[in-house]
């Protein structure tokens, strides 16, 4: 069976990562199939619980278990499951192949290791490299991330460095070793604005530089829309529309995705009456009938309300709402 | 009159020296301030974190101290002013937090939590009590209170607890709320929620409000008035549409192009503005305009003099050299 195509890095198929928690089966991931091809930049939007950032971690293997499993699903990478690969076999892809940027670097450095030795670890674990090599490459790693005097940056403990440049370290040890696919997992919210547009415009440099392809999970609509090239929109543990940037942002076709692009504020196209989309995300636990949307959904038929609707194309979207059920 | 007057507002917090050191160093949070707000003003204070724009709330609320300074709230000057009278003052202004996780009493029922504003200033109590509490709940949009009332925090969500907090400031019918991030940790489909429950209130209850954010785009749809800080200074302040159609600060321009916009075509059409390096030291401030470390049209003027802030057009000020030759 071929499952991947030569442009076709990534693809997961039919990913079901469950929580088994004291108060039941937590859906967290319920059902995704996504593919990432090589160069693009493909967005996961969702609000929290979404399971746009389980998404990643099962991708990376790193669900926490317990309470976490991979119940079903394919992942499949350059061919191969990795679902099916052996923990040490993982270790040489995690990292390597696929490395992971997460939302608060101060969480994620060692709070007692030297910038240098922190990615020198990296290259170290996956290039076979003595200590010695991999800290001068450590000075071109941190160049890259176009840091301001390297070497004095690599002396430093993570405690000394500013929120940005953090980040920016977090982002040389996950390309250290010239991943075919970076997952950055809201790299700026943690960040001020003006910081956040350095660390926005270093992604899009360093993905023509690099030629990496890119899994960009954020809340923030303005950041997909900057960045993006493809866009899967998440609600609670499943994908409800997928499509090209534009078509996601100028003709949405799920009342989720357009509520949420409604209600977003926006300094360029504001308006004085705030939109709102009303209700809350559901439980998970004690998950809603048919549709998880129908709650809030200003479209809901009776068929919303006992049918989960599946993933159907409607021209270039793919979107799963009874709405666009061809009869 | 202005509602609140602040007038020269500084706050320096000392930072902890050596024991042996004679050194003695302040971060200057807020460093001279001079701000108006008036009645039925929705004044956005926008800036990034370490600005001083948390600092300005508190003290304007009178939860701080000032080093130096004046703030006068319905001409009375709160910060000499003692007992009773201070505590009717108090009354008039209340504070929303950003994170309604921290915010709300985990041991307390809602109904505790709603109380004791009206057990404090001896307000109401028995029957009476009760249905004020339970009409604060119908304000935020918590129906049917029964529901609410005897549960804890804890058992609600983020944009629930953000109006549990919400109706608590309202409590008391004050006059000028400020509200802290309130929509920061919230998901955007509550974001808007709130936001327009808190417009709502503030045009039936006739509020004042002054909204601390670092987002532009909820300063732009939810604010009359901007203010923009840098490093414990007023850089620039003016009406909304203004503000935001013709910037006059490097600062404000550079802030205004960083910020995302939700199109793909506008967004990527348009020449941002990438501001070199992070925010200074507070500790040791750049001589001369604090912004011109990393100010693109800096010239020699900026690394010597401080600007002052001067009323450029009605209504709009800044504190910029390029502007006042």
């Amino acid at each position: 069976m071929v499952t991947t195509t030569n442009a076709q890095l990534l693809s997961v198929q039919d990913l079901k990562t469950y929580f088994y928690t004291s108060y039941g089966i937590v859906k967290a991931v319920d059902g995704v199939s996504l593919e990432i091809n090589k160069g693009e930049v493909v967005g996961i939007v969702g609000e929290s619980g979404s399971g746009k950032s389980i998404t990643a971690l099962s991708i990376m293997r790193l669900v926490p278990s317990p309470p976490g499993k991979i119940v079903q699903g394919k992942i499949f990478y350059k061919g191969s499951d990795i679902l099916s690969l052996s923990e040490k076999e993982m270790v040489s892809i995690r990292g390597k192949e696929i490395s992971m940027v997460f939302q608060d670097p101060l969480t994620f450095l060692n709070p007692v290791l030297k910038v240098e030795d922190q990615i020198a670890e990296a290259i170290t674990t996956h290039q076979g490299k003595t200590k010695n090599e991999a800290k001068k490459e450590v000075i071109e790693v941190l160049k890259m991330v176009r840091i301001p005097s390297p070497s004095e940056v690599a002396k430093s403990y993570p405690h000394q460095l500013s929120g940005g440049m953090r980040q920016r370290v977090l982002i040389a040890i996950a390309i250290s070793c010239n991943p075919s696919i970076l997952i950055a997992d809201e790299p700026t919210t943690a960040l001020d604005v003006t910081i956040q547009a350095q660390i926005l415009e270093l992604i899009k440099e360093l993905r023509k530089e690099l030629d990496t392809s890119m899994i960009l999970i954020t809340h923030d609509l303005g950041i997909v829309a900057e960045v993006c090239d493809r866009v899967y929109v998440m609600y609670a543990g499943k994908i409800v529309e997928h499509a090209d940037v534009y078509r996601i942002f100028e003709d949405p076709l799920h009342p989720y995705t357009s509520g949420l692009l409604r209600s977003a504020l926006s300094i360029d196209q504001f308006s004085k009456e705030l939109y709102t989309l009303e209700g809350n995300v559901p439980n998970l636990v004690n998950p809603p009938s048919g549709c998880l949307f129908h709650p809030r959904c200003a479209y809901a038929k009776e068929i919303c309300r006992e049918k989960s609707p599946v993933l159907q194309i409607k021209g270039e979207h793919t979107v799963a709402c009874w709405l666009y059920k061809e009869t | 009159m202005a509602l609140v007057e602040v007038e020269n507002l500084k706050k320096y917090f000392p930072v902890p020296s050596g024991l042996f050191s004679r050194e003695r160093r302040v971060i200057h949070a807020v460093d001279g301030i001079d701000l108006a707000i008036n009645e039925r003003d929705i004044l956005g204070l926008v800036g990034e974190s370490g600005c001083g724009k948390t600092t300005t709330g508190r003290l304007i609320l009178g939860l701080l101290k000032p080093t130096e300074g004046t703030v006068k709230f319905m001409g009375q000057d709160i910060f000499n002013i003692k007992g009773v009278e201070l505590r009717k003052l108090r009354k008039e202004m209340q504070i929303i937090f950003q994170d309604p996780f921290a915010s709300l009493n985990p041991q307390k029922s809602i109904r505790q939590i709603l109380c004791q504003p009206y057990r404090i200033h001896n307000i109401a109590d028995g029957v009476e009590l009760n249905n004020k509490v339970e009409e604060l709940l119908d304000d935020v949009g918590l129906t049917p209170a029964s529901f609410y009332l005897d549960h804890y925090p804890h058992e609600f969500s983020g944009g629930q607890r953000q109006r549990i907090a919400i109706a608590r400031a309202l409590a008391l019918r004050p006059r000028f709320i400020v509200a802290d991030e309130p929509v920061s940790a919230l998901d955007l489909s509550v974001r808007a929620q709130i936001l327009k429950l808190l417009k709502n209130l503030s045009n039936r209850f006739k509020l004042t409000l002054l909204f601390i954010t670092h987002d532009l785009s909820v300063v732009r749809s939810f604010c009359n008035r901007v203010v923009v800080m840098y490093l414990g200074k007023i850089v620039e302040s003016a009406d909304v549409d203004e503000l935001f159609t013709s910037p006059l600060h490097p600062y404000t321009e550079s802030i205004i192009s960083a910020t995302p916009v939700p199109n793909p075509r506008v967004t990527r059409s348009h020449k941002r503005i990438v501001l070199k390096g992070d925010l200074p030291s507070q500790i040791e401030l750049p001589r001369g305009c604090r912004f011109h470390t990393r100010c693109p049209k800096a010239f020699d003027k900026c690394q010597v003099d401080e600007p002052q802030l001067i009323e450029y057009r009605q209504n709009h000020k800044v504190a910029c050299h390029l502007w006042n030759r």
